[in-house]
């Protein structure tokens, strides 16, 4: 079949360039990170006499041109070695993992929210346009981008603590401990994460839905008689998907960079933080690894995003020209 | 069965409300013989489409005529309730749009489109034979194919399909040829004219092409200005038209007169109405127009349908004094420049 | 005659210019919109000269006390007027992202023409380096510019420009590509005018509308980045407040005094509330959208 093979290649080509510009994002934060006065030696043991550092150098290969070190270090990486945090002198990667599951939590429930809430409400919102339920779509999703999630996130912090609720801000519960008091704690950030996605969701899906409403083939389903839930469910959804498919990958990078935020609000140990720490902390390794495995995680996102995106419309495989 | 397959009564029909109210219908008389092919003709904004739409009463929820009465297969469309309405539309009343990419959903297969052109979907068979009557030649190729794999004519080809096997009883051609290139323009124009002698389906083709009207249609309805400005047999009409606006529109088409040439040679812009035209709405740009006809004035008073002969009718004060002064005026000569 | 007629309409539709169109169209909400972020930006530009700035300094006022006649949004833990600080607040972070976001204007204008004229290698090498800033997450992105060039204004200012300039280019990109291939472009080439001559004379002002309603956006992107980073204590430095400083230095007094904390979210929010809904309704006057609505 002449689509599916089409479609196998454009799976290919977004495979090849997702790969490329991961590649370039670990290029540039390299030579971005060299761009900062010091050697590793002078990070690493500040009190080092210059004979010391040299031999340092050279024994972590850092006299070795710039080039061959890039080409080591990329090597090193795809085997899996991200290096050596300057502040625990422990693998970086060790690092990364142990909060892993902190931050993948708050960003997966923050999804599940913008998924079951978001989009819903702006298919509503987008079907019933010029009624006062698509005028209010359209005011909350403004209003959700544009609160600062951590202008929110200290509110909460604030209005919780004088109110509980039963919902705890700040402070963390690993699932390991019981699921219940994990949620009490992970809601109150898990939702301060999802707003901005939440809005942006809303208003993709309102605005998509709108849009198809005034394509011809609506208008022809409409001609044929079809009640108006037939023409959702076969026309209607389907092809309003398209744009939010696209959005989720946005939302995707919304979140990532949301948690850095989040997590300082909340004074939660995740990946985000550990970021801000370590720029602060001048641990360079652990910025650069964290920087890359999130842009990677980012980019991979927007890569799976594309492959449904040219699954759910037929016309973007055959369309593709680079 | 009537023989009539719609009847519009002085049909007025206005979109928006207030100050931007636009009246796309002045008031249209005009009747559809059963089983015959019907062309209407106009400039953009005639309101040619809105006819059509309005006979599947396609309009934005809460139009209503401000007056008049419109009948679709002896039913009053705007007494019907929605399923009523809808039943009609499914069964009776079938549309064929301009863009017929664009008319399909470009996230579904041709096979999957044809069986759920209808309320209850149709098995594989039915959906081979329909695709098969409207002359593919490889309808399991095409039922299998996405719409942006298939040429403009093929993807009119799956819509009149789709519009077939509904069995309707009445075809509105919405521009249905006129983004098509000129050789398939005519093959579809063909397959419009057979399928609907065969099965005895009313046809109506709107169009600004005189030339598919003339080769293809029973009869013709000029349309002006939201209303029908002359209704005959289309011979007889192409042969002498008898109001000035029939006789501009053919005069400046005449000689250049080829497939898909466009109505846009009469000098001046066609009205946009915000209420009902004071007199003829042709006036302005009508050779003729003058200001006392036997106690009429073309620009302050509305001309009423006045018949020609027996199927033969039309909106002008004086088209008789115009037939008898002006012998073959109109017919291009004097005013080929334009 | 007919298309003359069409064509003197439309030239006529073009003379009332966009603004006229734009507060023509403009709801109630927009309008208010408009207001509000004229007067944070009057007060912006003009804070250094009004009178508040003197209560900006040290135990101008008692610690903490709550909002008064005397101190609007009350003091903060030094005794400093929390609203003289938000409306120093205001200056900094709309100058910020306004500073970052024009440059990102121009030079994304620039990069997104060349794209679109000379297409080929220059097109997908723009395209491919596009790809890797937009691979970064907004804020991730500020972290690594934080990391490189130190804590500071400076950083907030450069990260605001990587981070909205691929977006500038793809849009500029976009339009310019639309322009390129018509009639008076290429009549300008066949007539011998020089490329910069044909970009800047011919396509810039063609494209120019989208760019500045894309930058009404970019703005209000401009403005949460550099809270962001202010906030993280990564932007602008103390005992400069940009409103993101002002939450930091704050939210440990949240609860004796909230005021501290929620006058200057709540400006914040507001500010850029008003640049969206700007902005909305700017792209509404380039992109009107018709949905037809059917039973």
């Amino acid at each position: 079949m002449k689509h599916l093979a089409s479609y196998m290649l454009y799976i290919a080509a977004r495979l090849g360039l997702a790969a490329i510009t991961v590649f370039g994002v670990a290029s540039l934060v390299f030579f971005g990170m060299r761009l900062i006065p010091g050697t590793y030696a002078d990070l690493f043991f500040p009190l080092a006499t210059e004979a010391e550092r040299a031999e340092i150098n050279a024994q972590y290969g850092l006299d070795a041109p710039v080039f061959v070190q890039y080409v080591k270090w990329i090597g090193a990486m795809l085997q899996g070695d991200f290096g050596t945090s300057i502040v625990t002198r422990g693998p970086v990667i060790d690092e990364v993992v142990a909060r892993l599951p902190l931050t993948l939590e708050l960003a997966s429930l923050a999804l599940i929210m913008i998924a079951f809430v978001g989009f819903p409400l702006g298919v509503v919102s987008g079907m019933f346009h010029g009624s006062a339920v698509s005028q209010t779509g359209r005011h909350a999703s403004t209003l959700l981008m544009s609160i600062p999630n951590f202008v929110l996130g200290t509110v909460f912090l604030y209005l919780f603590s004088v109110y509980s609720l039963g919902l705890k801000a700040g402070g963390w519960s690993p699932m390991s401990d019981g699921l219940l008091e994990n949620l009490r704690h992970a809601l109150l950030p898990s939702f301060t994460l999802s707003i901005t996605g939440l809005g942006l969701v809303l208003a993709t899906a309102r605005s998509s839905v709108l849009g198809v409403m005034g394509q011809d083939h609506i208008l022809a389903a409409v001609s044929r008689g079809l009640e108006p839930r037939a023409i959702f469910t076969r026309h209607i959804f389907r092809n309003s998907l398209i744009p939010v498919v696209t959005i989720f990958a946005i939302v995707a990078g919304y979140l990532l960079g949301g948690t850095v935020l989040v997590e300082t609000v909340f004074s939660l140990d995740g990946v985000g933080r550990l970021l801000v720490n370590s720029i602060i902390r001048r641990d360079y390794p652990v910025v650069q690894t964290g920087v890359i495995l999130t842009a990677a995680f980012f980019v991979l996102m927007n890569t799976i995003a594309d492959i449904l995106y040219g699954f759910i419309d037929p016309r973007v495989a055959d369309r593709q020209d680079g | 069965m009537s023989e009539y397959s719609a009847r519009i009564d002085d049909l007025v029909l206005e979109f928006g409300n207030g100050a931007n109210a636009v009246r796309a219908l002045d008031g249209v008389t005009l009747d559809v013989a059963a089983g015959s092919i019907l062309g209407i003709v106009g400039e953009s904004g005639s309101g040619k489409s809105t006819v059509g739409f309005a006979m599947g009463r396609l309009v934005p929820q809460g139009v209503f005529p401000k007056s008049g009465r419109l009948e679709v297969l002896g039913k009053q469309v705007w007494e019907l309730d929605i399923n009523e309405m809808r039943r009609m539309r499914t069964q009776d009343v079938r549309y064929v749009f301009q863009d017929p990419i664009a008319t399909l959903d470009p996230t579904k297969p041709i096979g999957w489109q044809v069986a759920n052109s209808l309320e209850t979907p149709l098995g594989e068979a039915e959906v081979l034979s329909a695709l098969a009557d409207v002359g593919m030649p490889q309808p399991a190729r095409v039922a299998a194919s996405w719409p942006h794999e298939l040429s403009g004519g093929m993807a009119q080809r799956v819509v009149i399909a789709m519009a077939l096997v509904g069995r309707p009883k009445l075809i509105i051609a919405d521009e249905a040829t006129s983004a098509l290139d000129a050789s398939v323009r005519t093959r579809i124009l063909e397959l419009m004219r057979e399928q609907s002698r065969k099965r005895g389906i009313t046809l109506l083709i709107l169009s600004h092409d005189l030339w598919a009207v003339r080769m293809f249609c029973d009869n013709i309805a000029v349309m002006y200005g939201g209303r029908v400005v002359e209704h005959g047999p289309a011979a007889r009409v192409f042969a002498a038209p008898a109001h000035p606006y029939t006789r501009a529109l053919l005069a400046a088409t005449a000689g250049h007169e080829k497939p898909g040439e466009k109505l846009n040679t009469i000098p001046g812009i066609p009205p946009l109405l915000r209420g009902a035209s004071p007199g003829c709405a042709f006036a302005p740009r009508c050779e003729f127009a003058r200001e006392d006809v036997a106690g009429k004035q073309c620009s302050a008073d509305r001309p009423v349908l006045d018949d020609k002969e027996p199927g033969w009718n039309l909106l002008c004060h004086h088209w008789r004094s115009l037939s008898v002064v002006n012998g073959k005026k109109g017919m291009g000569e004097d005013h080929g420049a334009a | 005659m007919a298309e003359t007629d069409i064509a003197q309409a439309k030239k006529a539709g073009r003379r009332k210019g966009a603004l006229s169109v734009f507060f023509a169209r403009a709801g109630i909400g927009t309008m208010i919109a408009v207001a509000l972020l004229a007067i944070m930006v009057i007060v912006g530009l003009a804070e250094p000269y009004l009178p508040t700035t003197a209560a900006k300094a040290v135990a101008s006022g008692p610690r903490r006390a709550p909002p008064s006649t005397e101190f609007i949004f009350g003091t903060d833990n030094l005794g400093r007027s929390v609203f003289a600080r938000i409306l120093e607040g205001i200056r900094l972070t709309f100058l910020l992202s306004a500073v970052a976001v024009f440059l990102a204007g121009v030079v994304g204008s620039i990069i997104g023409m060349a794209a679109a004229w000379y297409r080929g290698v220059v097109d997908t090498l723009i395209a491919r380096l596009a790809d890797i800033l937009f691979a970064f997450p907004s804020m991730i992105f500020g972290l690594i510019v934080a990391a490189i060039l130190g804590p500071g204004t400076l950083s907030a200012i450069v990260a605001i420009f990587f981070i909205v300039l691929p977006t500038m280019v793809r849009v500029v990109r976009g339009a310019a590509l639309g322009i390129v291939g018509r009639d008076f472009v290429v009549a300008a080439t066949i007539s011998g005018a020089s490329t910069f001559r044909i970009l800047f004379v011919h396509v810039l002002p063609n494209v120019a509308s989208v760019t500045v309603v894309q930058m009404a956006y970019l703005m209000s992107i401009g403005m949460i980045i550099e809270s962001g980073l202010s906030f993280l204590g990564l932007g602008v430095q103390p005992p400069l407040s940009s409103l993101g400083v002002l939450l930091r230095e704050n939210s440990a007094f949240m609860n004796i005094a909230p005021w501290v904390v929620l006058a200057p979210g709540a400006v914040l929010t507001l500010a850029i509330l008003c640049v969206n809904y700007v902005g909305d309704a700017a792209r509404s006057i380039i992109e009107p959208s018709q949905p037809r609505p059917l039973e």
